[in-house]
């Protein structure tokens, strides 16, 4: 029986089999000499890279989605940045006892500090929101504290807004924060995803001996690029 | 009498060299998962967890290769029915973890029915081909039918995002038609024309979100380019001849031990490039020995030949070949990730089973052969 190209080329048919043994050994070879580069002749390069990488941390800044706007420019869906207050329980107790000592310190809310409390004896090694949303002035308070302790840090992240009518809200749908970045999971959210996602912005800071960020050394690596808004061709009644 | 003589011959006929060696793999991919994770607070944790589906997997490896090969092609259709039905369903009732959606969760367990349907896979299409054999240069009965028959697979796939099965089953696709005497210029005319579909599927028909952007090297998320970054980083430690055997210390600063790499980078800095290059000598040798005992394929003088069994050989050696070429590339940097798994290495339940049956089933349908 005559086959294609393989035919043409003479190839006995039984040499058919030696496609699959052929294959894999270029693509075994490729990998070996990747392997080779990085282990072998660019070693140091990668070394040099790690020493340095080792005294950095990058950090990512989420970008702000954009906004669902009727053809006036009318909001329907929005986001709002909040900041949290994050404390890392450590798995040790004696320690985690000592750290909140210092937390509870600087923390004035009640809820914050039932929170704490639970926390501490109940989620070692989990990360807890104490203060959900930062006032300025907390922010302010908290900062020096967020410095000192690494197991403390102000997260930022958003909270998607939408506009109270519940058969536009059905309409516009549903987002879900996944890495920081709210992504449209159902309705006008999920079909203008693309629009309305933003980049976000990667930092990296330098790092302390005590592996803590050293604020004044912060640098952008990439800018972050915020959501789109898109307007959507209809108008709401203003009465509504 | 039959059936008692049968279930008490099952150890001697599925222990074979190919199995043993397997289990001897699996022990290694046991202490490189220890190599890793021996830092944290419970050193031994993930170690057992691995051991402890070690044994109904390597149950599961004997029993499968001690099949008789009157078996296979029902448990083939079988097996691929029930996995297909579970692999959409998947699509509708499956939880998301990471990029991939497509995991059923059963008391507590996550069952991925993309991994465990690959084998299953491998014997249908070897089936498909077997019976299209004598149409093998007609386009739509020999070439079009059989791309069918891998696109119904592949629509699922995508919706999931789970891109790396896609490409393991496209690769094993195309290597068995393409031995199996399949024209080239079908196979190029026919997955140029499964491209417009698959990218359909993938941007519109996808239950997940930033599909396409994943597929981008350039467009990864910056964690998933500083995952593979550390992952080098953590090889180039290793060196030529390796450090610190037995226990890596770089990789435990930078890599989380659930992640799919983290074992290779591990075992990269404890063994060394000489180390690794005895893994890809070993990995060549299943691929050579898949090839050794495919035997004749197709004669000109006999057109009823058996394609089934040597079909069946090549497209089960592919699977578990290409899926290991394909997660060290990602690893390395030469491809977009694709979310696979090492075979025996890499720390996770689905993609041992999965393994596991195949080489079993590799081992039946060769005993078979050489009956």
């Amino acid at each position: 029986m005559k086959h294609g190209i393989l035919n043409r080329c003479k190839v006995p048919e039984q040499w058919r089999t030696a496609l699959l043994w052929l294959f894999f050994l270029f693509w075994v070879v490729v990998i070996f000499f990747r392997l080779l580069q990085i282990m072998a002749l660019n070693r140091e390069e990668y070394l040099l890279d790690l020493e340095h990488g080792r005294n950095w941390r990058y950090e990512t800044v989420s970008a702000a989605r954009g906004r669902l706007l009727d053809a006036d420019g009318r909001p329907l869906a929005w986001s709002t940045r909040h900041f949290a207050l994050v404390w890392r329980v450590p798995s040790e107790t004696v320690t985690a006892e000592e750290k909140w000592r210092q937390i509870s310190e600087k923390i004035t809310s009640d809820s914050a500090l039932s929170k704490g409390r639970a926390a501490k004896d109940r989620a070692p090694g989990r990360r807890v929101h104490l203060i959900d949303s930062l006032t300025a002035e907390e922010f302010r308070n908290l900062q020096p504290l967020v410095d000192k302790l690494e197991s403390v840090e102000i997260k930022a992240y958003f909270q998607r807004q939408r506009i109270n009518h519940s058969r536009l809200r059905q309409l516009i749908g549903e987002v879900e924060t996944k890495q920081g970045m709210e992504i449209g999971v159902s309705g006008w959210e999920q079909e203008h995803n693309h629009l309305l996602r933003g980049t976000p912005g990667v930092l990296k800071v330098r790092l302390d001996h005590q592996r803590r960020p050293i604020p004044e050394t912060r640098e952008i690596v990439r800018d972050l690029r915020e959501g789109h808004d898109v307007y959507l061709p209809f108008r709401i009644n203003s009465n509504n | 009498m039959k059936f008692f003589n049968y279930i008490t011959a099952i150890p001697r006929r599925g222990i074979t060299p190919a199995v043993l060696i397997c289990l001897g793999l699996s022990g290694l991919g046991c202490l490189a998962i220890f190599n890793a994770t021996f830092y944290l607070q419970d050193p031994y944790e993930h170690l057992l967890h691995q051991l402890l589906w070690l044994v109904p997997g390597s149950a599961l490896m004997i029993t499968a290769a001690a099949l008789p090969s009157s078996w296979l092609r029902t448990l083939g259709i079988i097996g691929a029915i029930f996995f297909y039905i579970l692999l959409v369903g998947a699509i509708f009732f499956g939880i998301g973890v990471d990029s991939i959606r497509g995991l059923l969760s059963w008391r507590g367990v996550l069952i991925q029915p993309a991994e465990l349907a690959r084998p299953f896979f491998a014997l249908v299409l070897a089936l498909a081909l077997h019976h299209t054999r004598k149409h093998r240069q007609d386009w739509f009965l020999g070439s079009t039918i059989p791309f069918l028959f891998l696109l119904i697979w592949l629509i699922p796939l995508l919706s999931q995002r789970d891109y790396g099965t896609a490409a393991v089953l496209s690769i094993t696709f195309s290597l068995v038609f393409l031995c199996l005497g399949g024209s080239f210029q079908h196979w190029i005319g026919n997955s140029l024309a499964s491209l417009p579909i698959l990218a359909l599927v993938v941007r519109f028909g996808s239950v997940g979100r930033d599909s396409l952007n994943s597929l981008s090297i350039l467009n990864q998320s910056f964690s998933s380019q500083t995952q593979v970054s550390q992952f080098q980083h953590a090889l180039a430690s290793g060196g030529t001849f390796g450090q610190q055997l037995g226990r890596a210390l770089e990789s435990p600063l930078n890599l989380p031990p659930d992640q799919d790499f983290s074992i290779f980078a591990a075992l990269g800095q404890s063994l060394g490039l000489l180390g690794l290059t005895s893994l890809l000598l070993l990995l060549m040798a299943w691929v050579v020995y898949g090839w050794r005992n495919c035997g004749r394929i197709e004669d000109e003088e006999e057109t009823d030949i058996d394609v089934f069994r040597p079909a069946a050989i090549i497209g089960l050696t592919s699977l578990v070949a290409a899926q290991a070429c394909l997660q060290l590339s990602t690893n390395l940097g030469l491809l977009p990730q694709l979310g696979l798994q090492l075979p025996f290495i890499t720390y996770g339940v689905n993609s041992m089973f999965s393994v596991f049956i195949t080489i079993g089933l590799t081992e039946s349908v060769i005993r078979s052969r050489l009956n």
